[in-house]
């Protein structure tokens, strides 16, 4: 075991034990002020990266005589203006940019993207039980979101009832695959917490 | 003035950027191209908005020495410091770097992996064969966290290959048919943000 | 009453994690790791990809998620760089700005590759969608400079290379989504893209697989650990797995051990009602 030396690493590893500590102590002083320590270097390196990308895309151009982009700017800094009492309207119009901008750009390649690419890639040849198995989930889980409340006493009426409780169990396979995947995640975030303590910190 | 012009900005802007992918007018797609880009340059400002936010919320907190306002002290002192050090020192100094190696990399890793912790906590103290669907939740759950791992195969050839099945099979049909339902969504909120019949993102009454 | 033999403190859970988890780290058990089929998918592309293609690399990861994603960044960059592609390298998240100069060094700095002729570092950049977006008209324009402030049209890498559909192929690492690169570059562009997710994402991203939207979806530190397998380096993502197993297999059996606890205060329960 040879203890690091690196006055970083011990600054990590105390970090790393005094949020550790909240586990097995709610109320721990050292996860609270450390929990704060990190979000205020968060914070401000957001705002430290944010002001490089500003220089390199604002202020550099501006000075080169570049007045092309004086609109966003001045719709960026509309975005601030909300903090004045009684201005904050203002920042509805760079807000309503940013809102309008992602719908649209997100609109027209949505439905090729993940409507019919999807439910192309859901009508197979139904020639092997996988993809009958497929093809009748998928409109059993679209009909149980679709199809169910209102409408559940018709479904049954119609005899179609199954359809949506076989959508529902399906649903349930994939809840059940996602909380398998879920806990391997979180579990890997641990481990390399750990592994940093044994083997940069304690060095074994 | 204050609704009605932001409602008609979003109108010609979204229905702009949508009709862009469909149709090619010359003075639309130059338009659009401009209005992609000043987009990546008003999302730049409004993280300048999230800091100030910040300050905004703790500060007050501070002088008026109300609730945990120790904490927000510890708070603003580092961020401050960051912003001093990274902006008028450079990022590569040994404060800025001692802060991000020392404080950010582990505080940010180690607050997400108390995550496993509470997971594991919970699904033992919760995860119960209470119905069919509970169980099938349960069953599922359980085989593929030995699929995902190397003692899965281990334990027996077979597991890492029913756990492929069932990703690829009755897991893609109802991540697929998620994924359909959502794209409804998200089209419809969409749509009602661009036409002006849904006004959140304005926010306030004026 | 709660029967605490079946529903013990939670503490005593979190303990028996953290030593089942400490143990094999110190004594690896070496168990066997076999890629799986989405991984085989990803490093058969690569492997196929002619010295000098080009590549994009995105971060879209926080540095909470990176015990789980950089694995795989790491891993992935020793194998671009040995293969000859050409990478830009970019981040949506502005703490990992720092991180991502840090893995270029790792690899294809280490390799000797060239700076400006083999990869660029461009940084972070503001605007996610929108700005993946504007990149499908102009990288010059979204960027304007490299992390180091370097003006992009002096760079060599760009001499072939302004707008998104001009690169060959897209690795997006993300753990926030892949349908804004889904929609924005394969849908928009048809480019091909891999993507490595973390574990939460996995399952749900399958369908993008089937439907030939995404090359392969590598999955979290298990996919990290089984492209080092195939990449023939192992790192900490393979170091990571014999406490991966021990770990879920503790928490399957208290899954089981509490579940056999309820189904006997059931049966209690009838018997008092009977």
């Amino acid at each position: 075991m040879q203890i690091s030396q690196d006055p970083i690493v011990w600054l990590a590893a105390f970090v790393t034990i005094s949020i550790l500590s909240f586990v097995f102590w709610n109320d721990s002083p050292f996860y609270k002020y450390v929990q704060s320590a990190y979000l205020g270097v968060a914070a401000g390196v957001t705002v430290v990266v944010g002001w490089s990308n500003i220089k390199n895309q604002v202020i550099t151009p501006l000075t080169n005589g570049n007045y092309t982009i004086i609109i966003p700017v001045l719709l960026g800094l509309l975005l601030i203006v909300r903090f004045i009492p009684g201005l904050n309207w203002v920042a509805r119009y760079p807000v309503a940019v940013l809102v309008a901008g992602g719908a649209g750009l997100g609109l027209a390649n949505t439905v090729q993207a993940q409507f019919i690419s999807q439910i192309k890639a859901g009508l197979k040849p139904l020639n092997s039980i996988d993809n009958v198995l497929m093809f009748v989930g998928l409109l059993a889980v679209i009909s149980f979101f679709f199809l169910t409340g209102r409408t559940t006493r018709v479904m049954e009426k119609m005899k179609l009832g199954w359809l949506t409780r076989f959508g529902r169990i399906v649903l349930m396979v994939a809840f059940g695959a996602s909380f398998g995947t879920t806990v391997m995640g979180r579990c890997s975030i641990l481990i390399g917490r750990l592994q940093f303590l044994l083997t940069d910190f304690l060095g074994l | 003035m204050k609704r009605t012009i932001p409602i008609v900005i979003a109108f010609l802007v979204g229905m702009g950027l949508m009709l862009d992918n469909f149709i090619t007018f010359a003075p639309l797609n130059t338009a659009a191209v401009s209005v992609r880009s000043w987009l990546v340059i008003i999302a730049l400002f409004s993280i300048m908005v999230a800091a100030l936010n910040l300050l905004l919320v703790h500060i007050p907190r501070i002088q008026r020495r109300q609730g945990s306002w120790i904490q927000s002290s510890v708070l603003i002192t580092f961020m401050l410091l960051t912003i001093i050090t990274g902006i008028f020192m450079g990022t590569k100094n040994v404060v800025y770097s001692t802060f991000y190696d020392g404080i950010l990399t582990p505080g940010s890793t180690t607050v997400n992996s108390l995550l496993a912790f509470f997971i594991a906590s919970a699904a033992v103290r919760t995860f119960r064969a209470r119905s069919l669907e509970s169980s099938l939740l349960l069953l599922t759950a359980i085989l593929l966290m030995l699929s995902n791992v190397t003692i899965g195969s281990a334990i027996s050839k077979y597991i890492p290959v029913i756990g492929q099945w069932v990703t690829n099979v009755p897991n893609a049909t109802a991540q697929r048919g998620l994924i359909i339902t959502s794209s409804l969504a998200f089209v419809t909120i969409n749509l009602r943000n661009i036409l002006g019949l849904s006004t959140q993102w304005l926010g306030g009454k004026d | 009453m709660k029967n605490r033999l079946f529903d013990p403190d939670k503490r005593i859970t979190y303990l028996l994690l953290l030593l089942v988890m400490i143990f094999p780290l110190i004594n690896p058990l070496g168990i066997a790791i076999k890629p799986s089929e989405n991984t085989l998918l990803a490093y058969n592309y690569v492997e196929n990809l002619q010295p000098g293609s080009t590549m994009i690399l995105f971060i879209d990861y926080g540095m909470g998620q990176s015990a789980e994603l950089t694995p795989q960044v790491i891993a992935s960059l020793k194998h671009f760089a040995d293969k000859g592609l050409k990478l830009f390298a970019a981040t949506q998240v502005p703490e990992m700005a720092t991180a991502l100069s840090t893995y270029l060094a790792q690899t294809y700095g280490a390799a000797n590759k060239e700076y400006g002729v083999d990869y660029v570092d461009l940084g972070y950049f503001a605007g996610a969608e929108s700005a993946i977006g504007a990149m499908g008209d102009s990288l010059i324009d979204v960027f304007k400079a490299d992390a180091n402030g370097t003006d992009l049209t002096t760079l060599p890498i760009f001499k072939n290379v302004t707008k998104l559909p001009d690169i060959n192929v897209m690795f997006a690492v993300t753990a926030s989504g892949t349908i804004p690169f889904i929609r924005q570059a394969n849908a928009k562009f048809g480019m091909p893209i891999i993507f490595s997710v973390n574990a939460v994402m996995g399952p749900a991203n399958v369908p993008y697989v089937q439907s030939g939207q995404a090359v392969s979806v590598l999955v979290g530190s298990t996919g990290a650990a089984e492209y080092e397998t195939l990449i023939s380096q192992p790192g900490t993502a393979s170091a990571a797995m014999d406490a991966q197993s021990l770990a879920h297999l503790v928490i399957i059996l208290l899954i089981v051990w509490g579940n056999i606890g309820y189904f006997l205060e059931q049966k209690r329960g009838k018997e008092k009602n009977a």
